[in-house]
């Protein structure tokens, strides 16, 4: 969904509890994870309940992010939705010029960026822009050389 | 005859200022004071005065100020000494808080007590703050830690511990309130096992049982007791340690700086008698006072009032919540085994959706390890949800955590 679609959708529910009502909706609705995919080396530290996150730059031309995630928590699982369609399918440049508190405080849901809330929603977005970093690093690496 | 008068609540929670808001539109109900408690009025308006009329540094000056600082200060000191009904106010060591009280604890008792292959007795219960102190004193002088077990039920199994009990045991050191089960310890029956086969210095993390229940250091039966201020509607930042006399009096320093000598050489130092022995550098005078005004608070309401509205609340909470289809409480079932924390875990609702949807709807409770790990580990569970009340919270309130946690299970298990 487009993020100006999912604003109007959230901006029209009242009170947190229904947005974390929608939210739940599109974490059941996020394509499951591959199984493979969620090791050790995928699992998001901080997280109360287990979370995993995998991803980086896809085949399309120019090259763009591309995530996949899940969480044994259905609220995490629903943000990371939302976290993947605002990632997914940017350029690594365009993805770190992204003001992620802007797009969460329009949505009503500033306070899932909280570093206090340890839910692991705020590990994985560290992640994703750590990657989106490095990536934006090497591929001007690639392109100077 | 019953001569404990009851809580006028309404009346309590006047004095509260910050309970009275909404978060989201929604009345907050304020349940996570296992975590922290809030603060009265008089707490508040005792440290602005201090402030505003008597600060000055303690036991220096000899200008006015710093002479009513120091009464301040020091009379503090003997109101918390009457509050826990310790025999003298050199009983109290002001400390940061229970943590720094049992990391003091750990680490004087290192010096004077513990050497290579001793054993050090704590549990499965142990919140992180009395537990991770002496891991690290084992580790440090070649001790070794011995762990009480838990029953199903979440108490304390007395087979257990009276099987580790013995002339290598130095330490023994237990929660009197279990801040993850809510488990009330029998400190006391306790303290007298202790001593029938061991030598052990008896050590108690009080940081949920002064908030919550009377408190007589007589009658526990220990020989330490840390407890903090923030948990029983102080400020943030004090504590103290309580300590017989004669171990105080045995105990090296904790610490080096100003207040803790009697005279400096250039190569070494002597000490000064305890308490101040241990509270090197300018102590948190503020708190003191702040600490002090509220043990004034809660005397003023009888802690015994107080631990009865508390086990009310419990009692409507355990009713409540046990309706709630898959809904499992840890700990004592009895609510008169239990101080004023009540764990839960519900099937098919991980722990940290349901407090995000308290949150949503103006409940503040925690979902997480609590800082106990072993508990959880006990019961395999990675996270409980853990409700927690004080002499503020009214049964309505119980009944808004209830609704919450029904509705939080019903948008969580569609």
């Amino acid at each position: 969904m487009e993020l100006e679609q999912l604003e109007k959708r959230l901006a029209g529910l009242s009170d947190r509890t229904l947005r974390y009502h929608y939210i739940i909706q599109l974490g059941r609705r996020l394509p499951p994870m591959p199984p493979e995919l969620k090791n050790g080396d995928t699992m998001v530290r901080g997280c109360m309940s287990p979370a995993w996150l995998s991803g980086g730059l896809d085949e399309s031309e120019p090259p763009a992010l591309r995530f996949v995630g899940d969480s044994e928590s259905v609220i995490v699982k629903g943000l990371f939705a939302i976290l993947a369609g605002v990632f997914n399918g940017k350029t690594p440049e365009e993805a770190l010029a992204i003001d992620l508190s802007d797009v969460f405080d329009r949505l009503g849901l500033g306070e899932a960026l909280s570093p206090n809330r340890r839910n692991g929603f705020y590990s994985m977005v560290e992640q994703i822009r750590r990657a989106a970093a490095s990536l934006a690093s090497e591929t001007a690496l690639g392109s100077g050389a | 005859m019953d001569t404990v008068a009851a809580l006028d609540v309404a009346a309590v929670r006047a004095d509260f200022p910050i309970l009275d808001q909404r978060v989201d539109g929604k009345p907050l109900v304020y349940l996570d004071n296992a975590a922290s408690s809030q603060k009265p009025r008089q707490v508040i308006e005792a440290i602005s005065a201090y402030y505003m009329t008597d600060h000055a540094n303690v036991h220096r000056g000899v200008h006015e100020l710093a002479r009513r600082a120091t009464e301040a200060y020091e009379g503090a000191r003997e109101r918390i000494a009457r509050w826990a009904n310790a025999e003298s106010a050199d009983e109290i060591v002001w400390t940061r808080g229970a943590s720094e009280a049992l990391n003091l604890a750990a680490f004087t008792l290192g010096q004077s007590r513990v050497g290579a292959g001793d054993e050090i007795v704590v549990s499965d219960m142990e919140h992180h703050s009395n537990l991770v102190p002496w891991q690290l004193l084992a580790a440090r002088n070649g001790a070794v830690l011995r762990h009480v077990e838990l029953t199903s039920d979440g108490r304390l199994d007395l087979d257990s511990l009276a099987s580790l009990l013995g002339p290598r045991t130095r330490v023994v050191a237990l929660p009197h309130v279990s801040n993850a089960l809510g488990t009330i310890n029998p400190v006391a029956r306790i303290g007298r096992m202790v001593r029938e086969k061991s030598s052990a210095a008896y050590v108690l993390d009080g940081a949920q049982g002064a908030p919550h229940l009377p408190l007589d250091m007589a009658e526990l039966g220990c020989d330490l007791y840390a407890f903090s201020a923030h948990k029983m509607c102080g400020p943030t930042g004090i504590g103290a340690l309580w300590g017989r006399s004669a171990l105080l009096a045995e105990l090296p320093p904790y610490q080096g700086g100003g207040e803790m000598i009697a005279h400096v050489y250039r190569d070494h130092s002597t000490w000064t008698t305890p308490p101040h022995k241990f509270e090197a550098g300018t102590p948190n005078i503020a708190g003191a006072v702040g600490m002090q005004a509220a043990a004034e608070y809660l005397d003023d309401l009888g802690m015994a009032a107080v631990h009865r509205h508390e086990s009310s609340l419990v009692g409507r909470a355990l009713a409540l919540l046990s309706e709630v289809d898959g809904l499992r409480i840890l700990g004592p079932t009895a609510p008169e085994d239990r101080a004023g924390v009540i764990p839960f875990v519900v099937d098919d609702a991980p722990a940290q959706d349901i407090a995000t949807i308290l949150d949503a709807e103006g409940i503040a409770v925690r979902a997480g390890h609590h800082c106990a790990q072993l508990v959880l580990d006990r019961f395999g569970l990675p996270a409980t949800v853990r409700a927690s009340f004080y002499l503020y919270n009214t049964p309505d309130e119980v009944d808004r955590l209830a609704e919450g946690v029904r509705l939080a299970v019903s948008m969580l298990r569609q």
